[in-house]
């Protein structure tokens, strides 16, 4: 992800990544610790809170239990009659008209326990459309004695909150009652007689709790021992649902924890993981203790930390602000500081393309980038003085190459080249090969009729190569040719030619030289041999015969005098003369092709009516000898095949 | 089968002259729950209507057994237990079952075992036990006399809050109502341990419908369309529980009983499982069954002769499936 991207991003994204990193641990760190504090103090507003609501119920049903307690008292003090019975209810009601929770009261016996008569006796007295009312209930369809308010506080033999209930026979309403028994002596024994209880209306109770309120979105709730909901948001869970079941039915192990505890008498401060509203929240609960029943209030959790997180909220997007004005400053400075280096970029791309003239800045300064971008422009000079040197070098050569090319053909052109030179006679046929090593190059030679009977041919080797030999050569194959003339034996024209070089040769150039003159009629050869390779003279019969015969140095250097041989051709044979190109030629071993080669390859291709063939058979020996070695020396060859005097005369 | 009968009831149903619906009313044995529900549905969805009858369902607090009115036409029909319908027939009463639903017993002792240190059934000896009121302390209070153990019984309608307040060691439960209400009340279900009749050799069955002998004489297609039209509203009741629940949350409304989702759809399933007809069983009440249960109430002190059971159970319907599509 890195390689590709600029110097500049790469510092950016490192600085910003290191400050984002320690900007957020910082952050989660400090709202860790804030949260602990802020859930610490809510803790406490909210047990402040609840144990305050808690107590109020606890005043509440202890006033109610007094009432009944008394009641329970006064039956035990004597024998009551009915009319006893109904005025203390009626003065309880009266009594307690300031307690409006207070729903009513009444006396019950146990079965055929008041007197022998009566199966049933109860009074009941309760509110009534601002009147008090006072009934006698009891009967087949009210048979009391099974209902919990009843039978708890005779089995448990204490006084007891009963679970809130439906009331259908004496209220009609959904109320907690507070139930005490009492007794008479029978045969000296305490037997349970009756109960006398207080009815609170539940209306009331879910008043009394509902108005303690923290936040907006928090309540309370309030549950029995059994768990059974008492106040709630939801009215569809109020005394309809238990804490386990909504637990059961949300699948909710927290919550299932939390109601255990409460029925079990415990205060605590727990984080739930949904309340009604499906919210995130806390809930606090405590136990009333009167009854035992368990007040909870439950904080959703963003009103909790709605200011920490309103603060969080300020100081994320400080940071954030500070990472946004970091970011400019860290991509300000970045970019001036890599400005150089990107305009040094973008120039080494632009002489990549071939353009040197570029705009390079000027760098004042001593830092590093400076002293680049000052190498820079150093180089930029040079690199236009050696490229343009370099033009001028390469126009100059491309000139003399083509110069020299021109210079080529003149030389060809002052070579017999034409194949077969003199078909009119019939006495021999000539043929010629040269291979220059360069585009020019120093061995030359000849032939040309002299007169009617007499054919004059020469082989030279300039010594050198390229212009200067060839420009000794041109001077050479035009001089021979005004000096040989008929009547001159070749030792005198070679004499002759070698002065002539020699005068104004002041760079004492030399050309091994061989000359000879034949004459067609009688076969008779005169040769002058200046220091050239000797020639072989082949017969049909396969003998290779070296004529050796050396008369003198190489021309142009001195005024030698040259001699002159004579030998007879017989018909059918060939003269093969050649220039040391042949012999010398080097393969890729420095191996000479030599002139045991030569000798070899020339005895088995002698085609006396074809010297061509000769000629191209030891051209292709020596390239394949060569093998693509470089030529060093010009490759010469001139064969010459006599056949004998002409038949028709 | 099941078309031939609805078409020959509709058919009926017209000759009675189109739109007129014969009134009865049907008393169930206890505060209304999950434990009535296909009665409910049945009335509700109109399965009764449909077969003709316009059923009221009256509520009767369960001092008495509500069998005991039938004779006197107080009223037309009534669920309760088999043991209460026995021993109300062995008393003369002349009541016949036309259709027995439950097929298996839900009764048991229930203990937190920890709490009480109660491990097997004779550690109940000397404790104190709550047991339901009225006929409904028969099966329970037989139960322990023959076991030979000696308890404290004490009759209350619901003994869960007299248990949460340490009044009593052990209560009596029905599988479907008092054991889940333990533990929507608190109590670990882990803790609890079950003494169920049904383990301990009285596999007694329970909820069955009956009415007078004279009914059944004088009415029998009336008890037919009455048992019918239950059978389908039981089907109705297990197939659409979520709707089931809606209608029973109306009925408890009516007497202001609290009402727990969670517990009465755990009650309506557990009456699903119990009138599961058991793989093998011919009839749904056999002559072994009563046997069964009237030794349990003889040695309970509280039948003395053995009914006849042909004349006791007389279904109007052979046979039908609940839990099951056929």
């Amino acid at each position: 992800m890195f390689k590709n991207r600029s110097l500049a991003f790469r510092q950016c994204f490192f600085i910003l990544l290191f400050v984002l990193v320690f900007c957020a641990i910082i952050i989660l760190f400090i709202t860790d610790r804030f949260y602990d504090l802020v859930l610490r103090d809510v803790e406490k507003a909210a047990a402040s809170m609840t144990e305050a609501t808690a107590n109020k119920l606890d005043q509440t049903f202890q006033v109610a239990a007094r009432v009944a307690s008394q009641n329970a008292l006064m039956m035990e003090s004597g024998n009551p009659s009915e009319k006893d019975i109904q005025n203390i209810l009626r003065k309880t009601m009266e009594s307690i008209s300031d307690h409006p929770e207070i729903y009513g009261v009444c006396i019950a016996f146990d079965e055929r326990a008041y007197n022998d008569k009566d199966q049933y006796m109860m009074y009941y007295a309760y509110r009534n459309r601002g009147n008090v009312k006072l009934d006698k209930v009891g009967s087949r369809d009210y048979h009391y004695f099974y209902y919990n308010w009843f039978s708890m506080p005779k089995i448990l033999n204490r006084a007891i909150w009963v679970e809130p209930y439906y009331d259908k026979g004496a209220g009609d309403i959904v109320m907690t009652t507070y139930s005490v028994p009492f007794y008479r002596k029978v045969d000296g024994k305490k037997v349970f007689w009756g109960v006398a209880t207080v009815d609170l209306s539940l209306a009331w109770l879910q008043k009394i709790v509902r108005k303690t309120q923290m936040y907006k979105q928090d309540y309370a709730c309030l549950i029995s021992k059994t768990g059974r909901f008492i106040t709630h948001p939801d009215v569809e869970l109020v005394m309809n649902q238990t804490i386990f079941g909504m637990a059961k039915q949300t699948k909710n192990k927290t919550l299932e924890n939390v109601g255990r505890n409460m029925v079990d008498g415990k205060s605590g401060f727990s984080p739930i993981a949904r309340n009604v509203y499906g919210e995130k929240s806390w809930i606090y609960y405590t136990p009333v203790e009167s009854n035992e029943w368990s007040l909870a209030m439950v904080f959703p959790e963003k009103e909790l930390f709605a200011q920490l997180n309103r603060i969080t909220w300020y100081v994320l997007g400080m940071a954030v602000l500070g990472m946004i004005g970091l970011l400019l400053i860290v991509i300000g400075i970045t970019f001036r500081v890599t400005k150089p280096l990107r305009q040094l970029t973008e120039l080494t791309r632009d002489f990549g393309h071939g353009n040197f003239e570029a705009e390079i800045p000027d760098f004042d300064g001593n830092d590093e980038i400076s002293t680049l971008g000052k190498a820079f422009k150093k180089t930029q000079k040079e690199l236009i003085e050696h490229i343009a040197n370099l033009k001028a070098t390469t126009a100059a050569k491309e000139r003399i190459e083509s110069e020299l090319n021109i210079a080529k053909g003149i030389q060809e052109g002052i070579l017999p080249r034409i194949f077969p030179p003199f078909p009119e006679f019939e006495e021999f046929d000539i043929s010629s090969s040269l291979e220059p090593a360069k585009a020019v190059g120093g061995d030359l030679y000849d032939y040309f009729m002299l007169d009617r009977d007499h054919l004059c041919f020469v082989i030279g080797d300039v010594s050198g190569k390229g212009i200067p030999a060839s420009l000794f050569m041109a001077i050479t194959q035009t001089l021979q040719r005004t000096i040989a003339r008929i009547g001159n034996t070749p030792g005198e024209i070679v004499t002759r030619l070698s002065r002539a070089l020699h005068q104004n040769n002041e760079t004492y150039m030399f050309v091994t030289y061989f000359l000879g003159v034949l004459n067609l009629q009688t076969g008779r050869l005169h040769f002058t041999n200046a220091g050239h390779n000797p020639p072989f003279m082949l017969k049909g019969d396969e003998t290779v015969e070296k004529i050796d015969t050396l008369h003198g140095p190489p021309i142009a250097i001195s005024d030698h005098e040259y001699g002159t041989k004579t030998i007879e051709l017989e018909r059918g044979t060939m003269f093969f003369m050649y220039t040391d190109g042949v012999t010398e030629a080097m393969d890729r071993g420095n191996n000479e092709f030599s002139e045991a080669r030569l000798t070899a390859v020339l005895a088995e291709n002698i085609y006396i009516d074809s010297p061509e063939k000769t000629v191209a058979a030891v051209r292709g020996a020596v390239k394949e000898f060569t093998a693509g070695y470089e030529q060093s020396d010009d490759i010469t060859m001139l064969v010459l095949s006599y056949f004998g005097p002409s038949e028709k005369k | 089968m099941r078309f031939i009968t609805t078409l020959f009831v509709l058919l009926y149903a017209m000759m009675l002259g189109g739109g007129e619906l014969t009134k009865v009313t049907f008393c169930p044995q206890w505060y209304p729950q999950a434990q009535f529900a296909g009665y409910y549905v049945a009335k509700k969805s109109g399965l009764y209507a449909k077969y003709g009858l316009e059923v009221d369902i009256k509520f009767n607090p369960p001092q008495r057994s509500v069998v005991e009115s039938l004779p006197q036409g107080k009223a037309d029909f009534a669920s309760d237990f088999l043991a209460t319908g026995l021993t109300l027939r062995a008393k003369g009463l002349k009541i016949v079952n036309i259709c027995q639903l439950s097929q298996q017993s839900a009764l048991a002792i229930a203990v937190e075992k920890e709490k009480s240190g109660i491990k097997k059934l004779s550690d109940l000896e000397g404790r104190r036990i709550a047991i339901f009121p009225s006929y409904f302390k028969m099966e329970p209070e037989s139960f322990l006399k023959l076991k030979g153990i000696k308890a404290d019984l004490v009759p209350v309608a619901s003994g869960i809050e007299l248990y949460i307040w340490n009044g009593v060691d052990a209560l009596t439960v029905m599988y479907y109502n008092e054991y889940n209400m333990m533990i929507e009340s608190g109590i670990n279900k882990k803790d609890i341990k079950l003494f169920y009749l049904k383990d301990n050799g009285y596999n007694i069955p329970e909820d069955g419908i009956y009415c007078s002998e004279r009914m059944l004489k004088e009415k029998p297609e009336v008890c037919r369309r009455f048992v019918l039209a239950t059978l389908e509203g039981w089907k109705e009741a297990f197939k659409h529980k979520e709707k089931t629940l809606k209608i029973v949350k109306q009925y408890m409304d009516m007497e202001h009983l609290p009402y727990s989702e969670t517990h009465q759809g755990w009650m309506l399933n557990a009456m699903e499982k119990l009138f599961k007809k058991p793989s093998g069983q011919q009839q749904r009440l056999t002559a072994d069954q009563c046997d069964l249960t009237f030794n349990l109430l003889n040695k309970g002190g509280f039948i003395e002769k053995k009914p006849e059971f042909s004349k006791f159970y007389q279904p109007v319907v052979k046979e039908y499936n609940l839990t099951e599509d056929k």
